[in-house]
Order: C-alpha cells, then structure tokens, then sequence
C-alpha cells in the first residue's frame, strides 16, 4: 500500500465542515443582549393555565424532517480506523455525497439515504471497515423506515466494486458484524459519537453553580441583563 | 530478680512493663545506686547466650536504659567504654543488629560524637554488615538506616573526610544499599544517596550510584491497603527522580537509560520518563545539557509529531522549552546548534502544510520560543523567510492556512515572552526591544499577508479567515511592534467585517469583534478615533421601519465598553443617540436596543470607579435625566414598560455600589417617586382599572428599592410602602409588569427593611396573615400571589413565626379543589432565583434557607399525599416538584426514600398542564441517577417505563421528551448490569419510535440513548467470553 499520502491526509478545520447553524440562517437570531436567560417561574405569571400550554405546544410541534445535513452529523464524528480524526475532517464523508430518497410510490413508506464514502487514498485497505461503521451507525440511528445505502464514490477507490457488493449484502453485514474483532474496531469508531456529546454533568448540581454565579458582583450584573427585555418575567401580551 | 531478668521476662509480653523496667534501671544509673560497670556485667551473661532472643533482649535492654537515661550521667569515659562494647556487638554478632544500631542511636543522643567515632562507627558497619539486605527483617534494616540517615544528616563533614581519605570507601558505601525492597526504607535510602550525589565529587563512581538508584526506575509500587507507614507512589517517585536530577555526573547514564525507557508501552512509565527528564534538565548544568540537547530532540519530537498523548506532548513540548530555557543561560553557541535541526525540521514539515506534522511544528516553535526573548529571535529569524516565502509561492488557500496557523503560534509565543520580561525589567525594555525587533523585520509582510486574507480571502474559506483574523489581534498586540498607521489599518479592515460581513458569517463576525476590544486595550485612542466614527454612522437617529442592521453594530459597540479608556465616550455617545432617537420619535424597537446597549456597557463593561464604587457622575449625568425623561414624557419609547425597566437596571448599578452617604441623598431625590406611586397604589376602588393610574414609576422605583442599603429605608417608610403594595397587589387591577413590580418590592420590603420582631406586627396589622389573607371565603388569585411573594421575602431570611403560619396554610389549601392547582403553582416561585433578591441588594440571605423550606414543605407533604382525595393530589405533586427543583443535591439525598415514589408519580402527570412539572421531575430523577443509583435500583422498571412514555410524541412537549431520552440514556452505564439487561430489548424497540420523532433536538437525544442500551449487549457478550 503507497502510505506517503496516506500518513498525512488533508484535515478540514472543524469550522470549515458544513453544519446546520451556518447553512440555515432562518432561526431568530440570538442577540448578545438576550443571552441566556432561564425562564424562572415568576409571581406574574398566572399561576395555572392548562390553555396556555397547551397552545405553545402545538407550535413546538411543527415537524423538522431528517435532512443530509442530519445524516451528516451522526456520520461525520465517526472516527477514522487509522486517524485519530473523525471521517467528516478527514472529507471521507461529504455533505454533498448524502442523498435522501422520498419513497418511490404513495403507498411505500420507505425513503432511502445514499451515502458516499470517499476513502483518503484510493488504495485505503479498511475502505470496508470505514463503509460498515457509516451503515452500522445510520442503522442504528435512522428509525426503520430508512433503508440504508453505503458506497464508495465512484472513481475514489481502486476496491470499489468488491466493496460495495460487500456493503450491500444484507447476510454479508450481518456475518461481518458476527466478527469479534470487526465489531470491536467499528465500536472504537463509534465510540466518539457520542462520548462528545454525552454530558456526566449532574443537572441539579450545574444549576446550584449557576445560581451561586449570582454571589459574585460584576456577575449579578451580567445576570441583570439578561432578562432586559422582561420575556421571562411579563406575559405574552405585554 | 535482677532489673535484666525482670526485662527479658516482660519484653515480649508487655512493652511498657518492659520499658518500665528499663527506665527503672536508668533511674538507679542516674542516683549512683548502679555502677555502669555492674550494669555490663549483668548483661554480660546473657550476651553469651545460646539462643539469639535471649541475646538480642538484652541489647535492646541496654538501648531502651540508654534511651532512658537523661545527658551526662554517663561521663566520657564511660560514653566511649559503651560505644566500644556496642561497636564490638555489631561486629560480632550479626544476629542483634537491629538492637545494636538503636542502641547506638540512643547513645548518640546522650552527646555529640567526634570525628573518629563516627567513622568508627560507619566503617564498622560497612565492614561487618555489608550488603545490607542480608538482614530479612525489614525493621532491623530500617534501624540501621536511622543510623546512617543521622550520621549523614550530623556529621556530614565527618563522613565526606571519610569519602576523601579513601578510594574505596565509596564504592563499599553504595553497595551497602543494593538490593533494598521496602518502600519506606528506600525513602531513607534515596534520601542518604542524595547526599554523596549532589556535594561530594563522585566522577569515578558515578556509574555506579546512578545504577543504585535508577535501577529502581519506573517505580510500579502500589501501597497496600493497610499500609502503616503511608508510603506513596508519588513520594518514592519524587525523591528517586530528584537523585536522578542531583548532578551533572549522571548525564551520560541517565539520558540513554531514559531515552530507552521512553520506548515502553506503558505510558505511565513514559509519563515518569519525561518528568524525570524535565527534572535533569532543569538539575544538571547547562554544559552538560548542550551535549544531549539534539539527542533530546531527535527522541522527544515524536511524541508531538505523532501525537498518542496529549499530556505526553505537553510534557514532551515542556522539555524541549526547558532545554531552550538553559541554554539560553549558556554559550550562544551551544543554543544554536540545538536550534539549527529543530529549525531545519520544522522547515520541512512546514513545506507540507497543512499536515498534522506542520500544525505540531507549529506547538513546537511556540514552546520553544516561549522560554526567552533570544530564543525567539532565533526561531523567528530561521523560520518565517521560509514561510513567507512559502506564502508567497502558493495560491493554495489550505496551505496558506497551514502556514498562518504557523505564523501565528509564533507571533503568540513573542506576546507572552514580552510581557514577561516587561515584569522583569522595571525599566527600559532591552529585551523586549529586542523580540519586536526581531519580529519587526517581518511585520510588514506578516501584517500584508494577514490582512488580505482577512480582506480578500473567499467568504467561504471560515477558518482560513478566522485564523488570520486572529494573525492580526496578535500582531497589534505585540508591545512596539507596529506603528499606529498599521494598526488603523487592522481596525479598518475588522470595522469593515462587522460592519457588512453576512449573517450567517456569524463567527467571523464575533471574532472580529473579539479582535477589535483586544485591541482596545492596547490602543484605546486608535479604537476611538477609527472605529467609532464608521460604527456610529450605522447607527442612524431614526432608523428605516423594520430594519435590524443596526443591532450587530450596536451589539460591537457595547463590548467596546469593556475597555475603560473609552467606556465614557461609548455610554455617551448611546446616551445622544437615545435623546436624538426619542426626539425625532424612531421606533421604539431602536430605542430599547439603544437602551439595552447602555445596561450592557454597565453590567458587562468597565466604568470608572470612584471611591470604591462605580462613579456617581454617571447617575447625575447619564441615568438621572433619562429617567426623567422617561417619567415625564408620556407616548415615548422611555415610557413603555420595557423602557422604564432598562432605566430601572441602570439606576440599580449605579446606585446599588455607593456608600451609605451618597446613598442617602439619593434616597431623598426619590421621595417624591415613592409618595406618587403610593398615592396611586392606595386607590382601592376596585373598579378603577389600569389605565386611570399612572403606575409607570413603581418600575423604576422598584430597582431603588432593591439598590437600597438595610439601614437606609427608615421602618416607618417601609410600612407604609408596604401597606400600599399590598394595597395595589390585592385590589388593583395592575398591568402585568407593573403588577410584578409591587410584587417583587413586597419580598424586598419584608426582607430587607422590617426588624424581625416587628413582623409579626406589621403584617397583621396589613391583615396580610394566613388567617385574613388566605382564607377560603376571599381567596382570589391576587391574594395567593401576594401570599407567595410575602412568603418568598420570609423565606430568604429564615423568619420561623411568620413562616409556621404561611407555609402550613398553603400547604393546607393543595387540598381545595378550586384554588388548590393555583397554589400549587406558587410553590415553584418561592426559590425561584429572583436577580435582585440578592446579598449585592443588601438583602438578608440565610444560609440555610432552603434547607429550612425543604424541612418545612416536603415531609408534609409526603405525609398528605399519602391520604388525600385522588382528585387533588396532583396539587401535592406540583408543589412537591416546585420546591425540590430549585434544592441543591445534598438537601434533597437523605430523604431520597420517601421521595422517589413521588417522583415517579408525577411522571403519570398525564394532563398537557403539568409538561413543567414533567421536565423538572426528570431533572431531578437525572440527578438521582448521577449520585445515587444505588436508591434507583428497586424501582429500575417502574422508572424504564414511564420514562419511555414520557418519550411519546403527542402526550409530551418537546422538551419533556428529551429530557427523558437523557435520563433513560444514563439508565444503563448507572444501574446494575443485571437489573438493566432484561429491559434492553424492549427499551431499544420503543426507543427506535423515538428516532422518528418530529424534533431534531429529540432525535438527536433519542440516537444517544439508544446507543447507550445498545451497548449493553456487548458488555454481556464479552462477559460470557
């Protein structure tokens, strides 16, 4: 295997990889001025209304469909086999490369999620591993009524057809994740998922130092402005 | 019986009889009712004996009269009689060593020993003892290295002469130690060693005593548990590295032995090599140092530039600082040619760029440069032509970013070494002149290169431009680097970024703005000067209908307010807008975000300070006529409530920080405020609505109030506020805000201003008690609100009479089927984090208030609930939940029993209305889970299930759902394997409906959860393996 390239792929700085926030701008915009603000229970609120909550709710509730960019997220924190880096930094998987099928007919419930997968050197030996982690985690973290569809990207990989049959075999997925040793190489790849993400903070206790942020002066002033706009303090009406 | 019978036949049975005895007979030596001579001579026989207890007692009989006997009772003489006696045991008789050496130790305490019978009794032992670890019994091993410990620490000139006379002293003398086991006898040993190591001249035998310590490296030892001497790790590990650092002897043996040992696969060990090799570094002489400084190198840059370990890199980085940092101290010569492969190196990585090679050479440079102002100008004069050359020959915008990551780790590393030495020198900056002007003739090129990546680079291209953008900060921030025209050029070019850069650009934006208030720092006027003018003219006086554009040059122009040189010219220059704004009547929107700028600047920013506290002039000058205004002019933006409230804020921080005198002059401005705001609260026509009284100053009157020092409100004048709030609370039908306003005043008012003992008082005399206020025949939402916020004043300063009646009383009235729910509520609001219920507001906080409340509303609960009608019970749960949702952890643990039950009941909240109730719940069950899931255990299925209900999307909000994914998902790394297996199956099942929910945010919780119950399995697995 030619390994000179491959020792020092090209690394996408964390800020350049695509994510929701920068790509859709729609969302109010969070002002310096109304940093956050826990919305404490206060006296004016009126102390019970079933109605009230009941009408935000139906608001919450507007749907947000699962989009490439979503697929992109549980994706691209996958770690590389070899890296310590995470395949969305390595560019092994790219936002444009996921596709999203609606199903084919009325009746089906079934869409489709195309990923391709663009291994860091075309004669990458654990492009397979790579392409199994990407349908080991989107199985497990799409509900049901997705099928699942990992190939390399045409032209990237000198194994691809080998590759993508493999990928593609439903009993050939199922018999490599019998492998003890497989499993536990696509669990490490896995395990940066969530680990980031994942807080062991204790709620209650984040909370307590939050509030004793108070006791400091300079703080208590930080924290004046926060409710400025009196969102959280005063009706919707007002 | 003899005195050494009597002992023999005590001294293993009973110790103190035994040493009772011995003292008997030192008390004889003392009254001369003993001769010495017959004391020897009673020993005598049973220091022939046969049988080594026998032989061994007797020694340590004579140590413990020894020990008992006070100074000169023993005359010379006799002190040199015993010392031979003794010095012939050791010699003859291996068996009793451990007595002899304590017997000795005792001797030598009587008096001072000359020089021959130290090394009398130093050869001795290496003569007759040697090696020492032929004794098996770790005690008499450590005995006799007390003895030594002592001659080494007391007669170190005695023994070194010893060292001088004879070459072949010292060789015995180390390998007296070889093969020694016990922890606390190698702390002894280290420590012995330290001695010849770092004072005598030990180059013939360095080998060797090097060999006697760093055989034992890496030390692996653990304590047991049980460890009576409390020996750790750590403690062997710092001495045994201190006497590998002890002298530049050991370097010849110590960096190859270390070197090798950084091979290991053990990354603790390679831990301790690097620790070892910091200490050498910084121990041996830097002579010494510059003949293994490139071997260092060549070993350490693989554990940056193959990063495994983050610390290991660290630690890796910080000796190859270190080694900079002495050989800074040394020839020129010898720093350069340590600098000359790393340079060359970093060169070629650098050619790469961008690579996870050049981003370390990059950490390296920075490192290195760190450690002086000459090693600086070294790395920047051997790398950035390279780089700038690089620079220019590439259109590549990945390598250009390769490089400026490059560039800017050392442009960082010269700010640090600057301010540095700017502590060191109080004068005159030789050496910092000397880093800018190493750096100067690059600034030129640095700062072009910067700025037109910053100005020119692809929109696209965010961290390329991020990264430049913080090139520039650095460069300006640089002491005397460059000239006030470069650093408007910079201001300029970052103005520009805030000013147009697009929305969602965002993080450009903050940083730039970031940049902008560094830079203030260093070069207020420029900022003043440059940036000023070009923001204000984005600030219009009227802006056009709907436009926002104005906020991100607002919201720039209030962080510029943390600098303090140009606090004043940015609250003044808002202050003109706001008045030029108000006057030609532009939306009130603009004017709100004008004003929330202003308390942003006070709050977050630096305004001058005047006697201790923020200065009065900005009251008088600023704040004061703004509310005038706003009190005054009616249909203004200052007028609206949001408006007023802004005002409030400001005059609260102002006033708030001055003393007691100022305060009350500022009291006595307010008068005439407080007077009109009680005239309008004490209309008590019910009829009278909102609009016919003008209750707009009871907002800002309220931040007065809460400004207020205790001792400053006369008692009188709080009553009476007191009796109008509570007027205008029960019978007036106040607008919301200004409603809470009366409100939170009352809460102030009861804690702050009224004695304890007069609460009783005055509160019934206002017929604000339980008994008045709360009963069931005029209960109203009005009166339960008032209730609460008098309760919550209460409550924060713990005043027990009037708490027993209002607490009871609400908890009573859960049980009302009309008013119960609305109580209920209130519970929630009585811990609830109010921002100006505080000790900066003077006002009286408890410590122990909210376990007082928990004490006072939980048991009782428990215990009504247990009883009460099925219809009301959801009350005692909301209530419940209101109260321990705002309790610290450890309050709510002890009664973790009686609660948990509870808890789980109020998941079955099933009524949309009780969503909050739901989320605090979880919140606190998540907590649980954290510290205790030992108490969780038995109720693991009550609480998998409701948990995946609360899971459901049309019976649960948005944020109840994730919350709940989030406490399943801790579910299975908190609870017992075995408890958590048998619901795996089935949590996963229901668990995929929750990746289809109709949120992101709730999918993104239910992958996570999911993941963390998938893994189960595998534990399992590999357990049956």
């Amino acid at each position: 295997m030619d390994n000179k390239d491959n020792v020092n792929p090209t690394i996408i700085n964390p800020s350049d990889l695509p994510s929701r926030r920068r790509s859709a701008p729609t969302t109010k915009r969070v002002g310096l001025f109304d940093s956050l603000a826990p919305a404490y229970p206060s006296l004016a609120e009126p102390l019970s209304s079933p109605e009230a909550s009941e009408a935000s709710l139906s608001d919450d509730e507007e749907a947000e469909e699962i989009d490439e960019q979503e697929v992109y997220d549980l994706i691209s924190t996958i770690s590389d086999p070899e890296h310590p880096l995470s395949l969305g930094s390595l560019g092994v998987v790219k936002l444009e490369d996921i596709a999203i099928l609606p199903p084919t007919s009325a009746r089906s419930r079934i869409s489709t999620v195309t990923v391709l997968v663009t291994p860091t050197t075309s004669a990458c030996s654990l492009t397979t591993v790579i392409g199994l982690g990407v349908k080991v985690r989107l199985v497990n973290a799409l509900p049901p009524r997705f099928r699942i569809d990992v190939r390399i990207k045409p032209g990237t990989s000198s194994t691809a057809g080998e590759v993508n049959k493999q990928l593609g075999d439903k009993e050939r997925v199922a018999a490599a994740m019998e492998n003890k040793s497989l499993v536990n190489v696509v669990n490490q790849m896995l395990a940066t998922c969530e680990s980031t993400v994942m807080s062991h903070a204790c709620p209650i206790c984040t909370l307590v130092t939050q509030l004793t942020w108070s006791n400091d002066v300079s703080s208590c002033a930080a924290q004046l402005i926060r409710s400025v706009d009196g969102s959280e303090f005063l009706p919707d009406s007002y | 019986m003899s005195d050494i019978q009597l002992y023999l036949f005590e001294a293993d049975k009973d110790e103190p009889e035994a040493l009772r005895i011995a003292a008997q007979t030192a008390d004889r030596l003392q009254r001369k009712e003993l001769r010495l001579v017959a004391l020897i001579e009673s020993i005598g026989e049973y220091l022939n004996s046969d049988e080594t207890p026998i032989r061994t007692k007797s020694i340590r009989y004579l140590g413990d009269v020894l020990s008992a006997t006070p100074p000169k009772v023993l005359t010379t003489q006799q002190r040199g009689l015993l010392l031979d006696f003794i010095l012939s045991r050791v010699a003859d008789d291996n068996e009793t060593i451990g007595p002899s050496a304590r017997a000795l130790l005792a001797l030598e305490r009587l008096s001072r020993w000359d020089k021959d019978a130290v090394g009398r009794v130093m050869t001795t032992f290496l003569d007759n003892t040697n090696p020492l670890k032929q004794f098996k019994q770790q005690s008499e091993r450590f005995s006799i290295l007390q003895l030594i410990d002592l001659l080494l620490s007391k007669y170190r000139d005695f023994i070194r002469a010893l060292h001088e006379s004879s070459n072949d002293f010292l060789p015995a003398f180390i390998s007296y130690f070889d093969g020694e086991k016990d922890p606390r006898n190698l702390m002894i040993i280290f420590s012995i060693l330290q001695v010849p190591m770092i004072e005598w001249d030990v180059s013939s035998n360095a080998q060797d005593l090097f060999d006697a310590v760093f055989n034992y490296f890496p030390i692996t030892f653990k304590p047991p548990p049980d460890d009576p001497y409390g020996i750790t790790a750590q403690q062997l590990k710092d001495r045994l590295r201190e006497c590998v650092a002890a002298t530049s002897d050991f370097a010849p043996y110590a960096f190859p032995a270390l070197l090798d040992k950084l091979d290991s696969s053990s990354i603790n060990t390679k831990r301790d090599v690097l620790h070892a090799i910091i200490s050498c570094i910084e121990g041996y002489e830097a002579r010494t140092i510059s003949m293994y400084s490139v071997t260092l190198w060549d070993a350490l840059k693989f554990e940056i530039l193959n990063l495994q370990e983050e610390d290991l890199a660290e630690q890796a980085l910080e000796v190859l600082s270190a080694i900079a940092r002495q050989l800074a101290t040394n020839t020129s010569g010898s720093l350069n040619a340590y600098l000359k492969p790393i340079i060359k190196e970093s060169n070629e990585h650098i050619e790469d760029a961008p690579t996870k090679q050049s981003q370390a050479a990059g950490r390296i440079l920075k490192s290195i440069s760190k450690s002086s102002p000459q090693v600086c100008d070294l790395i920047i004069k051997g790398i950035l032509p390279n780089l700038f050359m690089l620079f220019q020959a590439s259109e590549s915008i990945a390598k250009r970013r390769g490089l400026i990551e490059v560039l800017n780790e050392i442009v960082e590393s010269s700010i640090y070494d600057v301010s540095q030495s700017r502590e060191n020198t109080t004068n005159g900056n030789h050496e910092s002149a000397l880093s800018a002007g190493a750096l100067r003739a690059f600034s030129g090129e640095a700062l072009d290169a910067l700025w037109r990546a910053v100005v020119n680079g692809p929109r696209s291209e965010v961290s390329f431009r991020l990264l430049a953008i913080k090139g520039l900060e650095q460069l300006a921030r640089v002491p005397h680097l460059l000239s006030d025209q470069e650093v408007v050029r910079i201001v300029d070019a970052l103005v520009d970024i805030i000013l147009q850069e697009e929305e969602n650009q965002a993080d450009i934006r903050v940083a730039a703005t970031k940049a902008i208030v560094d830079i203030a720092r260093h070069y207020p006027e420029i900022i003043a000067n440059h940036a000023f003018p070009s923001l204000m003219v984005r600030l219009p006086d009227v802006p056009e209908e709907g436009s926002t554009s104005y906020e991100v040059v607002l919201e720039a122009f209030a962080q510029l307010s943390a600098e303090n040189k140009i606090f004043d010219t940015v609250v003044v220059r808002l202050k003109n807008k706001i008045n030029a704004a108000v006057h030609l009547e532009a939306p009130h929107a603009y004017v709100l975000a004008l004003l929330k700028a202003l308390v942003y600047a006070f709050s977050n920013g630096t305004p001058s300070v005047e006697d201790e506290a923020i200065r009065l002039s900005y009251y008088d000058d600023l704040v004061q006529p703004l509310l005038t205004r706003a009190l005054e002019v009616k249909n203004c933006a200052l007028h609206t409530e949001m408006g007023l409230d802004a005002i409030g804020r400001l005059c609260n921080i102002i006033v708030q920080a001055q003393g007691f005198h100022r305060q009350s002059q500022i009291y006595a401005t307010v008068q005439r405020m407080m007077k009109d705001v009680q005239d309008s609260l004490r209309v008590s026509d019910s009829k009278t609505s909102a609009s016919d009284v003008d209750t707009s100053a009871t907002i800002p009157l309220l931040y007065f109030i809460a400004a207020f020092r205790r001792e400053l409100v006369p008692v009188a004048d709080a009553h009476n506020l007191l009796a109008a709030d509570c007027n205008g609370a029960l019978h007036q039908q106040l607008a919301s805000a200004a409603q809470l306003a009366v409100l939170r005043r009352v809460s102030l008012v009861v804690n702050k201003f009224l004695p304890p003992a007069s609460l009783q008082a005055v509160l019934e005399s206002l017929e604000v008690l339980p008994p008045s206020l709360l009963s069931i025949s005029s209960l109203s939402l009005s009166s339960i609100r008032l209730g609460f916020a008098l309760t919550k004043g209460l409550l924060l300063r713990n005043h027990h009479a009037t708490l027993a009646q209002y607490l009871p009383a609400f908890i009573q009235l859960l049980s009302e089927p009309e008013h119960g729910q609305t109580v209920a509520r209130g519970f929630a609001t009585l811990l609830a984090p109010d921002d100006l219920l505080s000790k900066e507001n003077y006002c009286v906080i408890a410590g122990l208030h909210k376990q007082k409340a928990f004490n006072m509303v939980v048991p009782a609960i428990t215990t009504a609930v247990r009883t009460c009608e099925v219809n009301v019970k959801p009350n005692y749960l909301i209530a419940l939940s209101g109260i321990i949702r705002w309790l610290p952890y450890s309050i709510i643990e002890p009664e973790l029993v009686s609660l948990i039950p509870l808890l789980l009941q109020c998941l079955d909240l099933a009524d949309f209305a009780y969503q909050d109730i739901k989320a605090a719940t979880i919140t606190v069950l998540t907590a649980v889970l954290m510290h205790n899931p030992d108490k969780i255990d038995e109720h693991a299925s009550s609480l998998i299930n409701r948990l995946l209900n609360c899971t459901a999307v049309r019976l649960n909000t948005p944020k109840v759902r994730a919350a709940a994914l989030q406490c399943l998902g801790l579910i299975p790394k908190q609870l017992k394997q075995e408890t958590v297996i048998p619901f795996r199956r089935q949590a996963t099942k229901r668990l995929a409906a929750a990746l289809d929910d109709r949120k992101r945010d709730v999918r993104v919780e239910a992958v996570k959860c999911r993941s963390a119950w998938m893994s189960l399995d595998e534990v399992e697995d590999e357990d049956a393996e």
